[in-house]
């Protein structure tokens, strides 16, 4: 379970304190799908980046079950985040110049693990790009990229994908096919935070968090 | 470890252009910088050997040495000086009434310290000297003690005097202890007579020189060290200020490669950590920490080092082999350089640990506001 206490994260700039995130208190069960929406520069980002530990609050507590991050350390947190934690980013984030097993390997080898291409190809097949193991990413359609992406995400079985406008560069039809993974890894009983501004992605949710000037203005289930 | 080493091997494929040209250019760069080291260090004993034999010209002279200060110290020289209380004639006289008129005063010193005086001058023997003629000086018995005196045959025939027989020197009685046969050592005993004296007999200025000019400059050094007034001849002056000169110019030229050398490895580094920016931050996303990213720089870092240092080290040796084979060459003089590979080593450590902390300073500057920059969308 995924425990947000008054979690507020400000930003000094030149104009002055921006508050991008505003004492944001939700609790995100595990195996839940949460769509979090709103418009640009409502926290969004910012809210999934404290979640995925990438950036610390100002303010509050956020806990991934027992672990509380502000009490761990910088070496325990590199671990939480390559067991538990998988990302997908809307600019896919990938080697271009690595191929698709180097890419997808990566969380692995920093586990520790070596004898990867087995493992690799089976999550692979899954997401329908097996064919493509041995291919610099640099070759690949916008939708495989994002696939190969989301292979990364999930080759460590993380207990939540956190995915940033993962079709935000996308074609409709690739969009479809990433959102139909998400779902799918969301019904193998993945916890799924999705941050869109697409309104028909967010709809595939089983809950919206709707933020606004870094507050939660509407807490949803999607039926 | 394996997983240091996996995420290197895969760094440096994807670097190996990078790694690759730098490793050539700092190659070429270090191996100059190790010539010039090993030049340095054997220039100055190569300048002595070419000025060796040169006599009087690589001498030194020092003022009020006592015959003490010059040969604790100086066992393979030779000097030559006024000294004090040497007569330049005498007159010796055999109790039978012959005497002898001589322009020469040879005296001995304690132990293996002789002079030879000759017009006036004095040569201090040294035990470099009396090694050369052991053989010669086997065959005759040298004064061993104040009073006795040792008798060129020519001299001792004129005198009629043979050895335990007395003679005087002005004022001073002598007893012969050994007659020597002038023709046969006159390379080496060319005087008339030897005798001992006091080793601390003090000569008011003496030229010192050696057969190997190394030799003498340390011997000036060290007399100047100990308090005795010295001053280098006008040629070895120069030689030592030329000597000098170059030296400072040479480890000018080995302080700018060493620097430039490790700018480049730290700008090369920095570009790479620059370019790599995102994919550390793909790293770090992945779950890997700060001491797993420096450990993978720091191995492609030191792997590079000794690679270029070891390199450096063989392409240094060819260097320095044709360097000293052209001053052979145009010096007629052997030129010779040792390459030690200690150099490298002490090298390797110190640009090592210089790297590592600004290979350390710089992934710390990989923090969150580098990895959210990388994460964010359009």
């Amino acid at each position: 379970m995924l425990t947000l206490q008054n979690v507020t994260k400000s930003f000094k700039t030149p104009a002055g304190d921006v508050t991008a995130v505003n004492d944001v208190t939700l609790t995100v069960a595990d195996g839940e799908f949460v769509a979090i929406v709103g418009k640009s520069g409502s926290g969004k980002s910012t809210l999934l980046n404290l979640i995925g530990t990438l950036d610390t609050p100002t303010q509050g507590t956020i806990m991934l079950d027992e672990f509380d991050y502000s009490k761990l350390s910088a070496k325990q947190i590199a671990q939480l985040r390559n067991a538990k934690l998988g990302f997908v980013f809307q600019r896919f984030n990938l080697e271009g110049e690595y191929i698709v097993l180097q890419n997808v390997e990566l969380p692995l080898i920093i586990a520790g693990q070596f004898k990867n291409e087995q493992k690799v190809k089976g999550v692979l097949t899954q997401l329908g790009i097996a064919d493509k193991i041995k291919t610099k990413t640099k070759f690949l359609s916008g939708g495989e990229q994002q696939r190969v992406a989301i292979a990364r995400a999930i080759i460590n079985n993380p207990k939540i994908i956190l995915a940033d406008e993962p079709c935000g560069n996308l074609d409709t039809e690739s969009s479809e096919a990433v959102m139909a993974i998400l779902q799918q890894l969301n019904e193998q009983g993945k916890t799924v935070i999705l941050v869109t501004h697409d309104e028909s992605d967010a709809k595939k949710a089983s809950r919206i968090i709707t933020l606004s000037n870094g507050k939660v203005i509407s807490d949803e289930k999607n039926t | 470890m394996k997983r240091i080493l996996k995420l290197t091997f895969n760094e440096i494929k994807h670097l190996k252009w990078t790694v690759l040209v730098t490793a050539l250019a700092l190659t070429l760069f270090t191996a100059s910088l190790f010539a010039v080291i090993f030049v340095y260090a054997d220039l100055s004993g190569n300048v002595f050997n070419y000025f060796d034999g040169e006599g009087d010209d690589m001498s030194f002279y020092a003022k009020s040495a006592s015959a003490k200060d010059v040969t604790n110290e100086l066992q393979s020289g030779l000097f030559v000086g006024e000294a004090d209380g040497i007569t330049r004639s005498a007159v010796l006289t055999a109790y039978g009434g012959n005497s002898v008129s001589t322009e020469t005063e040879v005296v001995k010193g304690d132990g293996s310290v002789y002079y030879e005086s000759l017009y006036c001058r004095a040569v201090v023997v040294t035990q470099f000297y009396l090694d050369a003629y052991r053989k010669a000086f086997d065959v005759v018995s040298l004064p061993k003690k104040s009073g006795e005196i040792l008798l060129a045959d020519t001299i001792a025939e004129k005198l009629q005097v043979n050895v335990d027989d007395e003679i005087t020197i002005g004022e001073r009685n002598f007893t012969v202890c050994g007659v020597y046969d002038k023709k046969l050592f006159s390379s080496l005993l060319d005087y008339d007579y030897l005798v001992s004296v006091d080793e601390n007999t003090v000569f008011s200025e003496v030229n010192v020189s050696f057969n190997k000019s190394e030799n003498m400059y340390n011997a000036y050094l060290t007399l100047q060290k100990n308090g005795v007034e010295a001053e280098l001849s006008g040629f070895a002056q120069a030689m030592m200020d030329n000597l000098s000169l170059v030296n400072g110019f040479l480890i000018a030229i080995a302080l700018t490669i060493a620097t430039v050398n490790i700018l480049i490895l730290y700008a090369v580094f920095a570009v790479i950590l620059r370019n790599r920016q995102s994919y550390v931050c793909r790293l770090k996303i992945a779950g890997a920490g700060n001491g797993l990213i420096f450990a993978v720089y720091f191995t492609i870092i030191i792997v590079l080092l000794a690679l270029i240092c070891v390199a450096g080290f063989f392409l240094s040796k060819l260097m320095v082999n044709s360097i000293m084979d052209a001053c052979t060459q145009a010096f007629e003089s052997p030129f010779t350089a040792h390459t030690d590979f200690g150099v490298c080593a002490v090298y390797f450590a110190a640009v090592g640990v210089l790297l590592v902390l600004l290979c350390f300073f710089i992934v710390r500057k990989i923090d969150n506001k580098a990895i959210v920059s990388v994460t964010r969308s359009d």
